[in-house]
């Protein structure tokens, strides 16, 4: 059996665990569909991170630099901010009846605003070069 | 704040990749801050000025106008 080299490679098969776990108990329906699908949400953004992670990996080994960690948590923090306007809005439309918004559409909103918004972010602060 | 480290880089025959390399950061870091576009942490600073065999003070400096901001 091919021996698991890094962490990275431990993390996609955890993901990918996960993602079938989630996969198998909504075709089985085992569990309630909103934690089945969290599940399987889970899997796939765990799948995500540790694939782009192995590649930044590979590209730049010394992972030890403190500008782009710097640049990082701010990446991640613009994309909290921008997700929790992004659901503060659909939030409002929702309660006045613009648009009718279900959990499981409220789940890829978060999914997808969180994971994009953050790679943007990301990646303008790397070519600014600083936050300041 | 300004740097004399492409001043220092040349006088040791150090590329930006080989200073990188040698303080465990990224080429574009030190290209950062030698353009004044990243103020490095103190241990960083330390760190280049090791490498280039200078004081802290002899490679980053501020101007009078920068201070008094």
């Amino acid at each position: 059996m091919k021996k698991i080299n890094n962490k990275e490679d431990f993390l996609i098969l955890l993901g990918i665990a996960f993602f079938l776990a989630g996969f198998f108990m909504i075709f089985l329906q085992l569990l309630e569909p909103s934690i089945s699908s969290s599940i399987l949400s889970f899997g796939i953004t765990l799948i995500i991170i540790s694939i782009f992670r192995k590649r930044r990996l590979k590209k730049y080994p010394q992972i030890q630099d403190e500008r782009i960690k710097k640049l990082s948590m701010y990446g991640l923090g613009y994309s909290w901010i921008t997700t929790f306007l992004v659901i503060t809005i659909f939030f409002w439309f929702d309660y006045f009846n613009l648009v009718n918004v279900n959990t499981q559409q409220y789940y890829s909103i978060i999914f997808v605003t969180m994971i994009l918004s953050a790679i943007v972010f990301q990646r303008l602060l790397y070519k600014k070069g600083d936050v300041e | 704040m300004k740097t004399r480290i492409k001043e220092l880089r040349a006088k040791y025959n150090l590329t930006q990749e080989q200073l990188a390399n040698k303080i465990g950061v990224r080429r574009e870091t030190i290209l950062f801050i030698e353009s004044g576009k990243y103020n490095p942490s103190l241990k960083l600073a330390f760190q280049i000025s090791k490498v280039l065999k200078s004081n802290v003070n002899e490679v980053f400096f501020f101007s009078e106008k920068e201070l008094k901001k």
